[in-house]
């Protein structure tokens, strides 16, 4: 149905694509599989004819018997959103927040069938009926901001399939929603394509998704292809290094040269804790809803305790909204919690001064998520990485900078450079040696490799592993990502709604989760080894 | 919506409250004497003493101007220490000229600005684009001034199509008015357009630029509906702004054009009477004009709500 002959993409005079080739039948998944900056998505857009301005395409892309690449705008516009569909990585801004979510299903079918208003929302009706939204309760007239990310995801869905498409176009669908939703989502597009006998192109970074969904799978690297053929085969055999080197990096388990340090061992020994959390409690004022009755504030944590140990790397996981990043803040001290405990070093964080507050601090520092948007663009690597020196009052000396530089495999020369000039993973790099500098006893790393490259993420853990195996450091991990937890931690604490629901070593816990809430969680989580292993080619 | 309104009511009130403290504040701190203005350096100390008394200028600061806000509730403005007629009679006379002035001249640049704006936009990066945007960077740095003389020498003396300044009055017909009204207005209007245009274009940018577009896009629809259906409403938020802060200022703001044409207008009064030290006219036409401004706001802010579904839900 659709086949791609020999395109290359150039964008002003960079190769964005080279000498692509690619097929999809009806009624089939094909997974296109690569790391950022592959060409993946460009690819997609080369179908859709949504490329930016000043790109040049050569080589052909046939739909059914239409040459995309020789087609006018209007014949464009008459082949989107009729025979081929698009839904796009990011639901919370892909749905215009000023129109109703009826209205913006409605258009799509309106214009090309030139149906009445009338006939166009029963179709609308239908169609949401058919994605997952109940029209009694998400009817035409809500607003894309009333919706969650899942539900505005699904309504993204509703608009590609409005008018049945022989193919949609899924660009990392699933990458901005918790793991459950991902599931749902995924089983949602196997469900269209099942019924509308309709192709799918799945495009991902997680060959764990890829893995559970698509029929085929074509890795590229690049803007090359590097492989395709049946998924099962392929990841199987994983004959191309490429693919190895992938499918390796995603379920790459760093080595670690100490013993693991769990609560249970750190008990027996009697090792006093690190950090003692007691009954932690931290709201959020609300809306007035009333001119007479106080608001009552929202409790984004309620009532959690832990301890860590040294050494210990204590992973918390939950779904996005359940208070992970609130509990990390307030641990630094970032917010004030309503009431309980924080004791660090034997010293309660919560009723010391400026001056012991400090202290603490140096021996607690944080890694963000965001590789790109936690530094100042215009310091350079130098003043970056000594800034958490104003805790211990004097200014980092040119040795401690390049040593901590050194211990992040970034070189001496970096210091004089700035964070544009970096990777995504050296950024990364980069925010570690800004936590390592105040020598600390405890890193909280708030999803410190979600936004990386598997092949980068790979690495990432295996220097932090490093750092715990030679300085005892002591981690709170919190993250979305299971298959990090299971290579990476030692105790896993989950969290629901602002309670930790489940706490206990990663192995027991993993193989045998007791919390409902637990078991709903590892299940729905990819997993690239157990599909490869349960999956019949 | 009800409960956006309600707030916005509330907060519109108070900054009203806060702003008639403010300005008598300010009148009483600025130095000059208001009796010894009215009777000249020559005045006895007796008859000085005398009129303060008359005026009240003795009784204490919290009652002049509990006094002073009352009757502006009543909508008593006091007498114009100068004019020695009611202060209400000389605003609504002076009102008469520059309210229908900025009417015509937000008109005007709102007719001017948006679909040059919207133009420039759908051609990003062509001829059009580049021209309107030359066009609005001159119409920014050329001042009004100069160009109303301009047009003065043009279309009254070379042309003689319509009066070089003044104003016969509404009694001496709509179109006579009218007609005098109009160069003013496009001088005023210009430089507004100007402004407005450009923030037109880089709005509907922005907004082409969202992630939505390429939904809609993905959707089958052509790039100039896209434009219209999609882009522009969200574009309208700062638009309405900038229109409302324009129309504010086109009320007052206007005093060197009403005195390149000779328009008895609210610039012109404020300013003589900021010369005479006729503090009640000042106080009375300031207090006003900031009603004006904040009640516009308020319509900006309804506006708002209309265009962006997200303020009326009471969560946000």
């Amino acid at each position: 149905m659709l086949s791609i002959q020999n395109l290359s993409l150039d964008i002003g005079n960079t190769s964005i694509l080279k000498d692509i080739d690619l097929k999809i039948e009806q009624g089939q998944v094909m997974g296109l599989v690569g790391e950022s900056g592959s060409g993946k998505s460009m690819t997609a857009l080369a179908i859709m004819q949504l490329l930016p301005h000043s790109s040049t395409t050569t080589g052909q892309i046939n739909f059914d018997d239409i040459n995309i690449l020789d087609s006018d705008e209007n014949q464009m516009c008459n082949l989107r959103g009729d025979d081929i569909g698009m839904v796009f990585q990011e639901p919370m801004t892909a749905l215009n927040p000023v129109k109703t979510i009826g209205e913006q299903i409605a258009e799509g079918i309106r214009f090309h069938t030139g149906a009445s208003g009338k006939d166009a929302r029963e179709r609308a009706i239908e169609i949401l009926q058919q994605v997952g939204l109940d029209p009694m309760q998400y009817g035409l007239d809500r607003y894309p901001h009333e919706l969650s990310g899942g539900q505005r995801q699904r309504v993204v869905i509703a608009i590609a399939c409005a008018m049945q498409p022989k193919l949609l176009i899924a660009d990392e669908p699933t990458t901005a929603l918790d793991v459950t939703i991902q599931a749902q989502i995924l089983e949602l597009l196997q469900k269209l394509v099942e019924e509308n006998n309709m192709g799918l192109l799945l495009i991902s970074h997680d060959l764990g998704v890829i893995a559970d969904t698509a029929d085929e799978i074509t890795i590229i690297r690049s803007g090359e292809i590097i492989e395709c053929g049946p998924t099962m085969e392929i990841l199987r055999n994983q004959s191309h290094s490429y693919t190895r080197q992938l499918a390796k990096a995603s379920t790459h388990v760093p080595v670690r040269k100490t013993r693991p340090v769990t609560a249970s061992t750190s008990k027996k020994r009697q090792t006093e804790p690190l950090l003692q959390v007691t009954d932690l409690i931290c709201e959020y004022p609300t809306k007035r809803k009333s001119l007479f009755t106080k608001p009552k504030p929202f409790r984004a944590v309620d009532g959690v305790t832990f301890d860590i140990y040294p050494g210990q790397t204590l992973a918390l996981v939950g779904e996005s909204g359940c208070g992970k990043s609130t509990l990390a803040k307030t641990l630094l001290q970032v917010h004030r919690p309503h009431s309980g405990e924080i004791v660090f070093e034997n010293k309660n964080l919560l009723n010391s001064n400026r001056k012991e507050m400090f202290a603490a601090r140096r021996h607690m520092q944080i890694v963000f998520q965001d590789p790109y948007g936690s530094f100042n663009p215009r310091h350079k690597v130098g003043n970056i990485v000594s800034e958490p020196m104003h805790l211990v009052n004097r200014k980092a000396t040119q040795d401690e900078l390049i040593k901590a530089l050194l211990q992040v495999g970034l070189s001496a020369d970096d210091l004089e450079k700035y964070p544009h000039e970096f990777s995504g993973g050296q950024r990364q790099r980069l925010a570690i040696a800004r936590a390592l500098i105040t020598k600390p006893r405890l890193i909280i790393a708030d999803e410190p490799v979600s936004a990386l490259d598997v092949s980068i993420r790979a690495q990432i853990l295996d220097l932090l592993n490093e750092l715990r195996d030679n300085f005892q450091i002591s981690y709170l991990f919190i993250t979305h990502d299971l298959s990090v937890v299971r290579a990476f931690c030692d105790d896993v604490m989950v969290m629901n709604s602002g309670k930790i629901i489940e706490t206990g070593s990663v192995t027991k816990l993993f193989d045998n989760p007791k919390d409902e809430y637990t078991r709903q969680l590892l299940a729905a989580a990819p997993d690239l080894q157990r599909t490869l292993g349960t999956k019949p080619i | 919506m009800l409960y956006y309104l309600i707030r916005r009511f509330t907060s519109l009130l108070l900054t009203l409250a806060l702003s008639t403290i403010v300005i008598f504040m300010v009148m009483e701190i600025v130095p000059g004497d208001p009796a010894l203005i009215i009777l000249g350096i020559g005045a006895t100390d007796e008859t000085l003493a005398a009129l303060r008394e008359q005026m009240g200028l003795n009784l204490p600061l919290m009652t002049r101007y509990l006094q002073w806000v009352s009757g502006v509730l009543v909508g008593d403005l006091g007498t114009s220490y100068t004019y020695s007629v009611p202060v209400s009679e000389l605003i609504a006379e002076r009102s008469i000229v520059s309210i229908p002035l900025a009417i015509i001249a937000l008109t005007l640049s709102t007719i001017i600005a948006i679909p040059t704006g919207i133009l420039a936009a759908s051609k990003r990066g062509q001829i059009a684009d580049t021209g309107i945007m030359g066009l609005t960077q001159l119409g920014i740095a050329i001042p009004n001034f100069w160009f109303a003389m301009l047009m003065v020498y043009v279309f009254a003396v070379m042309l003689r199509w319509v009066p070089a300044g003044g104003f016969p009055g509404w009694d001496q017909g709509i179109f006579n008015a009218l007609k005098s009204l109009v160069l003013p207005a496009v001088a005023l209007a210009l430089p507004q357009a100007a402004i407005l245009s450009r923030v037109t274009r880089s709005a509907l940018l922005e907004a082409l630029g969202e992630d939505y577009i390429r939904t809609a896009r993905a959707k089958g629809l052509t790039r100039s509906m896209v434009l219209w259906r999609h882009a522009l409403r969200d574009a309208l938020i700062p638009v309405l702004t900038i229109m409302g802060l324009q129309f504010a200022f086109l009320l007052a703001g206007t005093i060197i054009i009403e005195n390149v044409f000779y328009l008895p207008g609210l610039g012109r009064l404020i300013f003589q009477a900021i010369t005479q030290r006729d503090l009640i006219v000042v106080e009375s036409s300031v207090v006003l004009l900031v009603a004006s401004v904040i009640l516009i706001n308020f319509m900006v802010d309804i506006a708002y709500a209309l265009v962006d579904p997200r303020l009326q839900s009471e969560r946000s």
